[in-house]
């Protein structure tokens, strides 16, 4: 499956997922084998249920694996101690949430800063000019959350994962609270992202206009990988979820 | 990290205050509480020791062992002591040592308030009835006053008079065991340096006015002697006792008094007990006030704190955060304006909240002092040093006195705590003039330099 990658930023071996315990326990992964290559941008689709939220949190290390294995680089997370997860959650790994998750008492600066600030390392002003010169947000610096839209709300999300120049990002459903223009905004911009700096980025979603910004798409059903395609169109996208749900 | 937690304080400055206000009230009754036990039971203790303060011997009938015997001076004011027939008092008056020797008479005697009709007793503390010594006398009256002379005078006590707006030369009734009757008020006397005796009511007869309203002609209660000084209190006694007959006694004022004490103490227990439980009730419920209330805090902040995991801080990373927001809600809880937190704390406690907070105003403010009135102005050491600036002064420093170390005025209650008063001393001195809590406290110590 991997046969043509020759450097891989993340990697997931055998993945198992069960919530709770005996009659009321649930299978949210049966076993999913992955890999994502640097600088590839990849779509995890599949209906709701099909576990792609549980993926994208074990493989961020948000959420601990029943059973199998999440590599980020060479590092086997599931292994590694609260503490060592942590540092690596802050230094290799950058994060965009569907609600945006902006503190509300920072300026968009500020939230942009936040990462580093929580790990206490200096600013790279250059790549931080860049980054905000990317999303278009330089007018915007000084303003709160709650004085910008949702569209300019998710940049500074995704302004925010990039800043620390992490090994990858992760982005859980970031378009499902925007409209369609604002949807364009950030995915050309996470799009810019991989293909100008090499970023890694794993997005979920259920929606097959944002997959197709993806190198790749990946189909998840009922806890397991059904399927894969190569630069996906929105069409081909739907064409196949269509077929999944019957 | 700080930035955000810091922002994150500033941006509910609602929730600041108000958590802050919580903590306040907790501790305020929490400190309150064991401040009022404390003061409650020191009076207690103190009030023997000013009783007999002039007094070096007493005579008494011989007291035998009355475990019932409980509250010395309650209800009736008085033991039911065998009288002391008059006749003996020319014998000890001839003892040599003995400067003055008065007889005394005491029982209750209830005061009817002139406006309401009613009998003055405030809150189940005794009504007192009392004859006057005009040389041994626990009390000293107010200026503007005379001893009661005769059978239509009487003098009551100053908390009393105040309290129900009692003046010189008015009529008053007062009951006693002989049924009611008028009296013409000719003063006030105070006790000691108090105004009144925890509340007890007095009201005192010339001698033998109170012995017969008493119904001890002939007799008296007690004998207090004072000595000339040329013999200790204790040789005084001894020569007293060879002079009396079977059944009396001579004992030292300082026994007396610490057998009075004892009775007292042993009357009391229950009361210690009981504002000790209240002292650890309110200890729980300031305790849970605040528990509960950085709860509700972190509650709040939790998605927030989610999101900083979630940005890779670590464990210690939010747990500083909650902390730093506790030590500024703390702060700010302890320094909020013009604060004195042991005055607020000690007239809280007393149910005086507008005194508690006298310090809040601007301008002149009447302030409660010992039963007067005094008209102050609080000002701010801001304020001052705006004043004498003006004047030509540069400040060069401040700091706090008396804001976690007791005031001036908890003086006893500093002489009985001198462990947890050093330790309070050692954090003011470490804090005392930092900003914000050098501006807040019981008084100030501000250092001025007159420029040239």
């Amino acid at each position: 499956m991997s046969s043509m990658v020759t450097t891989v930023a993340a990697r997931t071996e055998g993945l198992r997922k069960v919530y709770g315990e005996g009659d009321a326990s649930v299978e949210a992964l049966r076993g999913v084998t992955l890999e994502f290559a640097v600088a590839g941008f990849t779509a995890i689709m599949g209906p709701s249920g099909s576990g792609k939220s549980t993926l994208l949190h074990c493989l961020a290390g948000l959420d601990t694996p029943t059973e199998g294995h999440v590599f980020i680089g060479d590092v086997d997370i599931t292994t590694l101690s609260e503490r060592s997860l942590t540092q690596l959650r802050r230094d290799k790994i950058g994060f965009v949430f569907q609600a945006y998750n902006l503190i509300p008492t920072l300026t968009a600066k500020e939230n942009i800063t936040l990462p580093l600030d929580i790990a206490g390392r200096d600013v790279d002003r250059a790549w931080f000019d860049e980054v905000v010169d990317t999303t278009g947000l330089r007018d915007r610096l000084g303003h709160k959350p709650t004085e910008l839209s949702g569209g300019q709300q998710q940049r500074v999300a995704g302004a925010r994962a990039l800043v620390s120049r992490p090994e990858i990002v992760f982005a859980d459903e970031p378009t499902g609270n925007l409209d369609s223009r604002s949807s364009d905004e950030l995915l050309t911009f996470l799009r810019g992202a991989a293909t100008d700096h090499g970023q890694t980025i794993v997005m979920v979603t259920h929606d097959a206009r944002a997959a197709s910004y993806a190198d790749r798409a990946v189909f998840l059903g009922d806890g397991r990988v059904v399927d894969e395609m190569q630069a996906p169109t929105a069409e081909r996208i739907l064409d196949r979820l269509k077929s999944l749900e019957v | 990290m700080l930035r955000a937690t810091v922002k994150s304080l500033l941006a509910r400055k609602l929730r600041l205050v108000l958590t802050a206000l919580a903590i306040v009230l907790g501790v305020g009754f929490t400190a309150g509480t064991f401040v009022l036990t404390d003061t409650a039971l020191k009076s207690f203790d103190d009030l023997f020791g000013q009783v007999y303060a002039n007094t070096d011997v007493v005579v008494q009938a011989h007291q035998a062992f009355n475990p019932t015997e409980g509250g010395g001076g309650g209800g009736g004011g008085g033991q039911e002591l065998n009288p002391i027939p008059e006749r003996l008092l020319p014998s000890v008056r001839a003892v040599p040592g003995v400067r003055f020797a008065e007889g005394s008479v005491q029982s209750f005697a209830q005061i009817i308030d002139p406006t309401t009709g009613k009998v003055i007793q405030s809150g189940g503390a005794p009504t007192i009835g009392s004859s006057w010594s005009p040389d041994l006398s626990p009390f000293t009256l107010e200026p503007g006053g005379a001893a009661p002379v005769g059978p239509h005078e009487v003098v009551v006590d100053e908390g009393t008079a105040t309290g129900h707006r009692l003046s010189v030369g008015e009529q008053i009734r007062v009951v006693t065991t002989s049924g009611p009757g008028e009296y013409t008020i000719t003063g006030f006397v105070r006790f000691g340096s108090s105004n009144s005796l925890l509340g007890a009511s007095f009201a005192i007869f010339d001698l033998p006015t109170a012995q017969r309203l008493f119904q001890r002609v002939g007799t008296f209660d007690f004998i207090y002697v004072q000595g000339d000084g040329s013999s200790t209190p204790d040789q005084l006694a001894a020569r007293i006792a060879g002079v009396l007959p079977n059944g009396f006694e001579a004992i030292t004022g300082t026994t007396a008094a610490s057998q009075q004490q004892d009775q007292v103490n042993r009357g009391l227990g229950f009361l210690r007990t009981g504002l000790l439980v209240f002292g650890f009730v309110a200890l729980f419920v300031g305790a849970f006030i605040i528990f509960n209330t950085f709860n509700i805090v972190v509650t709040q902040r939790s998605r927030e704190l989610a999101l900083f995991r979630a940005l890779g801080a670590t464990r210690r990373q939010v747990m500083t955060s909650v902390l730093v927001e506790a030590a500024v809600v703390g702060l700010v809880a302890s320094v909020i304006g013009r604060v004195c937190p042991w005055e607020i704390a000690v007239h809280a406690a007393r149910g005086q909240f507008a005194r508690a907070i006298v310090r809040f105003s601007r301008g002149l403010v009447p302030v409660p002092l010992e039963g007067r009135t005094v008209w102050t102005r609080y000002y701010t050491p801001r304020e001052f040093t705006q004043i004498y600036t003006l004047a030509g002064f540069r400040r060069i420093a401040l700091r706090t006195l008396g804001l976690v170390v007791p005031p001036p005025y908890l003086q006893g209650f500093a002489g009985r705590h001198l462990s947890l008063v050093a330790t309070l001393r050692r954090v003011e001195d470490a804090v005392g003039a930092w900003p914000v809590v050098r501006a807040s406290g019981d008084h100030f110590l501000i250092v001025m330099r007159k420029e040239a």
